[in-house]
């Protein structure tokens, strides 16, 4: 005899969905009552009047708004369950593996030059953005064999390179400052039917296409021999899956923007209320995602009719970004943590420091210094400076340069402790989140202050920084593991990027202050702040033997460090420690991102550098050059227009990122 | 110094420049020091403002450098500035490269540049104009700047007679004007057509407001009626707002600020919302020129004459904008 009752699963989902939307449904009857402000609902409902802006308005603004939130939910929600099918990671959904970044970043550049917006152009465009994002993710986590942290950290990089490239647009064509919003700047504002429809058909199209692989999805999780011996193509069932996720995202993208995280709420509420299976979780995810999506479309629309915001914009997708980061955050102890050792040194061998290599470093870097003082262009073309004429402007060149050599130096020691620490190639002071706290300080100082001075701006930076550290180590004060203390960084950095995101687009006053620190720019650097860079750069540089061998017993892994008397415990926070102060120096030079510190060790390395002192002064050498050339590049490129240091460093150090990765792959094969 | 909102999604060529002028901003004002020219007139002027040289070339005086002119001569066209004028970079990250190969006499910057005072004080004497596009009463705070600039420049007589004949042209459009009463009943927005669902309107605190009260015409944003109060503007003296605030306006002008580009005005064109607004139905959409709206006092003179030829327009009812 078969029980009335639903079983509890569906019990659950069906009661949370039915919440959200209630909730959601009253709040936007509310608002077709305000609107339409006593004319007739039927007719507002199906039939305006075109002479009634108030059935206008319901008809053709209100309606299609809560028609999109629901079609975004869905397909969004559904983007992240087939994502998080596929690659076995809880924390996969189209914002962590970089396709919302690059779908994006693809259609700016494509609206740069082809202005006139093509219907079907714009979501081709968003899904080879998408498309090849996802790849650049997946190739720098191949070395670490996809596994789930790898994956994470890659399209942490991804997005902060897209971001980079974005503000790079914004510097030199100020027409495409909408780039800034890359991280959440999706509004559901819509006007008539077609966008609407539009989405709906893609839709039904990609729910129809997944029908066909629904019984090989479903094999893949009794894992991969075992879908292979029940006759489930298995590569191309992951393949076709996650093009239709990235196709789902691409729709979303070319129709309303970036709207994050969606796609990581709505697989995780389902999986809380009891959705376990795959048909299961394929059924609910989207509802839930329909319906959370339209609750915090309607509070956006509440909140931006109220007084204090009226004269600002809030798009949605800047709150689901806000909102979706704490989540990152609570779901990140379901990772489970990789085995200690994902990364073997393997290294070409090399032949240490030689002295040939040591003279080759001294004269790379006695070339940047000379470019960065003595050939520059200027209105009539380049020329070489002569002495006084090096004299004349040496009052503003010296500070900087010393800044960026300074950065350099920080940058690639903390870089090259993080990645000794953690034996995770990928880990680099950007993703360790401390220069992020530390930028968050600065912010926050700067809102609470409205102009704060140089000396306080510095005591925010340290604040922030070392409360992300503590905040780090209380996560993994029971058992350290260096992938959670990463995926820490990582949230941290994600943050920031929603706040700067938020702040710009709501239109406050000190957003432009605000993005000055987040370029990376050296303009602005005071000579007090160069030499007192300086000041940090060198007593580091003389401090690091005194690490070097606990960094040699960490290479054996943490029983055989402990076995040679090493503390390990203790060395692990003060080599954090050591870090975060010699981060926190370099981003108020230049800014949270730059790559350096994550390319100057593989640099290193890849020269010759096989102990931890070598590779550590070495990198140094690497990274000071790496930052002068690249503050260099930025005066000269645009001239008279400079871009910012950090900036330069991001985005040429992205492609050789890459390179490095797909290198290493094929010498280790 | 109160800085301004960027708004949202941004084509507008205003908005722009408001955002430059964040874009790198930030140190605190160390002091407002308006240093003296030095004793004989300077020759050699470099100006790293916009709104500056709009003022300088009208007191008849040529930069010999300034920040991105091209970006003058699309946003500020009048008046007109020479070929050959070389950039000196960014707004407010000028470089030095270029500014030593200058040789600059004096230098005209705004409040924004403070904290660069020191450093560019190596180069040439200051003077910091332009705290006028952030006071509450900007036409005044214009005429006082605009003075002091002919006064480091020597030519006061020629300040004079611009705030005379831009006095003049105010007064000649408001008396015009005024013998048509038809043209003046109903009040007028004047905005920008950010992109196809939002518009930045001007209100109180802007040079435009400050126009139109001086014509004697009515700014819809001051309007309290439909239950809404005096909008709400930022530093700046504009609102973002999306388009469905202007429908419960049912006798309305709109004048909307050049340039509009096609992209805009096609969505506009296809979007129901803004074919049911009053304005656009009844056909009292008029298309303005180029006009900054923290402009000097030329294009203050430009908008107050283009404002007369769009209500002309409007009271036609003429399709120019559907």
């Amino acid at each position: 005899m078969s029980s009335p009752r639903l079983p509890s699963v569906y019990r659950g989902c069906l009661l949370l969905v039915a919440s959200l939307l209630a909730v959601a449904v009253v709040l936007a009857l509310f608002q077709v009552r305000t609107v339409l402000d006593g004319a007739s609902l039927i007719n507002g409902l199906f039939s305006p009047d075109p002479g009634d802006v108030h059935q206008v308005l319901v008809h053709d603004a209100l309606l299609p708004r809560i028609a999109m939130a629901l079609l975004c939910g869905s397909a969004l929600g559904l983007a992240g369950t087939l994502m998080q099918q596929v690659l076995r990671n809880p924390l996969a959904e189209p914002m962590t593996l970089g396709v919302f970044p690059g779908a994006y970043l693809a259609l700016s550049l494509f609206t740069l030059w082809f202005p006139v917006q093509v219907g079907a152009g714009r979501e081709l465009i968003a899904l080879a953005g998408g498309g090849l994002a996802m790849l650049v993710v997946f190739v720098l986590s191949w070395p670490q064999r996809l596994a789930p942290t790898a994956v994470i950290l890659s399209g942490m990089v991804v997005n902060l390179y897209c971001g980079a490239v974005s503000l790079a647009i914004a510097l030199t064509h100020f027409d495409l400052l909408a780039g800034l919003q890359i991280w959440g700047g999706g509004t559901l504002e819509q006007a008539g039917w077609q966008p609407s429809r539009h989405l709906a058909s893609g839709l039904v199209a990609c729910v129809i296409a997944l029908c066909f692989i629904r019984r090989s999805l479903l094999l893949l999780d009794s894992g991969e021999t075992t879908a292979r011996s029940l006759g489930a193509k298995v590569e191309r069932t992951r393949l076709i899956a996650l093009l239709l996720a990235v196709v789902l995202t691409s729709l979303v993208v070319a129709q309303v923007g970036v709207i994050a995280f969606i796609g990581l709420a709505a697989p995780s509420l389902a999986r809380m209320v009891g959705a376990r299976t795959l048909y299961r979780r394929l059924l609910w995810t989207p509802c839930i995602g329909a319906a959370i999506l339209l609750l915090t479309d309607q509070i956006v629309i509440v909140l931006s009719t109220a007084a204090p915001f009226s004269a600002h914009l809030i798009p949605t997708g800047t709150v689901t970004s806000l909102l979706g980061v704490p989540l990152l955050v609570a779901l990140l102890p379901r990772l489970r943590a990789q085995a200690a050792s994902g990364w073997k040194l393997n290294w070409p061998s090399g032949d240490g420091l030689t002295p040939r290599l040591a003279w080759g470093m001294a004269a790379l870097l006695i070339v940047s210094l000379w470019l960065s003082f003595g050939l520059s262009r200027t209105l009539d073309g380049w020329r070489i400076a002569t002495l006084p004429q090096v004299g004349e402007l040496l009052f503003w060149q010296l500070p900087h340069t010393v800044a960026a050599a300074a950065a350099g130096t920080l940058l690639a020691l903390a870089g090259t402790l993080l990645q000794r620490m953690t034996a995770n190639p990928m880990a680099s002071p950007d993703l360790l989140g401390v220069s992020a706290g530390g930028a968050l300080g600065i912010i926050a100082a700067l809102f609470i202050t409205g102009h704060p001075s140089p000396a306080m701006m510095f005591v925010a930076c340290l604040a922030g920084s070392l409360v992300t550290l503590g905040i780090m180590l209380w996560f993994g004060r029971s058992a350290f593991t260096p992938h959670r203390l990463l995926l820490v960084g990582v949230a941290v950095g994600a943050w920031l990027q929603s706040v700067v995101s938020a702040t710009l687009s709501s239109g406050d006053p000190r957003a432009g202050e605000m993005l000055e620190l987040v370029t990376g720019s050296t303009y602005y650097v005071i000579p007090t702040l160069a030499w007192a860079s300086a000041g940090v750069a060198l007593p580091g540089l003389c401090l690091v033997p005194l690490v070097a061998r606990w960094l040699e017993a960490f290479a054996l892994g943490e029983p055989g460090a402990a076995s040679i008397g090493v503390p390990v415990a203790r060395a692990r926070v003060l080599v954090l420690l050591f870090a975060g102060v010699l981060t926190t120096m370099a981003t108020l030079l230049v800014g949270p991102l730059s790559f350096v510190g994550l390319l100057a060790p593989h640099i290193a390395r890849f020269a010759g550098a096989r102990k931890p002192l070598q590779q550590l002064w070495m990198a140094s050498v690497v990274g000071t050059v790496l930052m002068v050339l690249s503050e260099w590049l930025g005066r000269q490129l645009l001239f008279p227009e400079e871009m910012p240091a950090g900036l330069v460093a991001t985005l040429l150090g992205g492609p050789y990122l890459i390179l490095l990765m797909v290198y290493r792959r094929n010498r280790r094969a | 110094m109160n800085m301004i909102a960027p708004g949202g999604p941004m084509n507008s060529v205003a908005t722009r420049r408001r955002v430059l002028q964040w874009m790198a901003c930030s140190l605190p004002m160390f002091w407002l020091s308006q240093a003296q020219a030095t004793a004989s007139t300077p020759e050699r002027i470099v100006s790293m403002s916009w709104e500056l040289t709009e003022t300088l070339l009208a007191l008849g005086r040529v930069p010999v450098g300034m920040s991105m002119p091209d970006w003058y001569r699309k946003t500020i066209v009048e008046p007109v500035l020479p070929d050959g004028v070389p950039s000196t970079g960014l707004l407010y990250q000028p470089s030095f490269e270029a500014l030593r190969a200058l040789n600059p006499d004096l230098l005209l910057l705004t409040p924004g540049h403070a904290g660069l005072l020191p450093a560019l004080s190596h180069f040439a004497p200051a003077l910091i104009l332009g705290a006028y596009m952030f006071d509450p009463k900007p036409y005044q705070a214009l005429q006082v700047e605009t003075r002091k600039m002919a006064d480091a420049l020597g030519c006061s007589p020629q300040a004079e007679a611009l705030i005379a004949s831009t006095e003049d042209v105010i007064g000649g459009v408001r008396q015009r004007l005024a013998l048509q009463p038809p043209l003046m009943s109903s009040p007028t927005f004047v905005a920008d057509a950010v992109d196809e669902r939002y518009l930045r309107v001007y209100g109180a605190g802007s040079l435009f407001d400050e126009m139109l009260q001086q014509l004697g015409a009515s700014n819809a944003a001051h309007l309290t009626g439909s239950g809404e109060g005096r909008w709400a503007t930022n530093g700046a003296g504009f609102a973002l707002v999306p388009l469905q605030r202007l429908a419960t306006y049912p006798d309305v002008n709109l004048l909307l600020m050049g340039p509009v580009p096609d992209a805009v005005r096609a969505a506009l064109q296809g979007n129901p919302v803004w074919q049911a607004i009053p304005a656009v139905r009844q056909r009292r959409v008029a298309v303005m020129p180029v006009i900054c709206p923290q402009g000097g006092l030329i294009s203050m003179q430009r908008f107050v004459r283009a404002v007369e030829q769009a209500l002309v327009q409007t009271s036609r009812r003429e399709p120019a904008f559907v």
